[in-house]
């Protein structure tokens, strides 16, 4: 089927016009740094204070509790997207998709009164984001 | 005729985009020259202030918060102590925080890429006011240059 001059300046028209009234938006946000060193070679009752500045660096908060302190290191990314169609001669949004994953790596560090670790959790979530 | 038509229209979305890249800081970088120069057990909190100025974050607690009795401190029974006796700082945290944004902004497609990082400094002290740890960590030399493609 041959489509004459007309015809085919309607259809790039139309899709001109279809770019014009749809978008999509990627978007990656990143905040901190990913956790450094290996939490796996702290020793509960054995390694200190300061074993665990050495190996991991300044925590992003020192929170205290009743029986010693807790550090907390945490590495935060947020994949987001989202489909949006506009009316394209007035600009009313007729049509939205979004879609927000906000997943973090923490690592806790318990301490008691000395400054002895007693407790470590590590959670990494960030591996789990999807591309797209 | 009608190819270039064609061609004009096909290459005109790509002719209509645009790139933002935006940089952010906040404070002034570390002098890592004066953070070689701390020494555990040996630098006061005096001299920490002098070569480091005022820090972003001053962590100070309550000696009773942390169940030290300080009766033994005090004179006469009921006395009661100056408020700087009774709350030491802890610690004092320095940053340095950068952050760097890229865009691709087409007319199908918009990509935005935004990376925040942070140079931090922690010193602890203990109850004479002596550094008797520190940790540094230069974050802000990981942030990629242009989004994507600096990663």
């Amino acid at each position: 089927m041959k489509l004459g001059f007309q015809s085919a300046g309607a259809l790039l028209l139309a899709g001109a016009l279809a770019t014009l009234v749809s978008a999509c938006t990627v978007a990656r946000y990143y905040y901190g740094a990913p956790l450094r060193g290996d939490p796996a070679v702290l020793v509960e009752g054995q390694s200190t204070k300061a074993d665990v500045l050495h190996l991991l660096g300044p925590p992003l908060q020192i929170n205290h509790q009743t029986d010693g302190d807790a550090f907390v290191y945490t590495y935060d990314r947020e994949n987001f997207s989202s489909l949006t169609v506009r009316e394209p001669i007035s600009g009313q949004m007729i049509f939205t998709y979004r879609r927000d994953f906000d997943k973090r790596d923490t690592l806790v560090v318990l301490f008691d009164f000395v400054g002895v670790v007693r407790g470590v959790a590590v959670d990494h979530r960030t591996e789990e984001l999807p591309a797209l | 005729m009608r190819r270039l038509t064609l061609l004009l229209l096909s290459v005109l979305p790509g002719l209509l985009a645009g790139c933002v890249v935006g940089r952010v800081y906040r404070d002034h970088p570390l002098d890592e020259r004066k953070i070689a120069g701390l020494q555990r057990g040996v630098t006061t909190k005096e001299q920490v202030l002098q070569q480091f100025g005022p820090p972003q974050e001053i962590e100070a607690r309550e000696l009773v918060a942390v169940g030290v009795p300080f009766e033994q401190f005090l004179n006469r029974r009921g006395e009661k102590l100056p408020v700087d006796s009774l709350v030491g700082a802890r610690y004092f945290r320095y940053t340095f925080s950068r952050g760097n944004a890229f865009g691709i902004i087409l007319v199908l497609f918009n990509y935005l890429d935004f990376d925040q990082k942070n140079d931090s400094l922690v010193i602890f002290f203990d109850m004479n006011n002596v550094v008797q740890d520190y940790a540094f960590a230069k974050d802000t030399e990981l942030l990629p240059r242009f989004g994507f493609w600096s990663r």
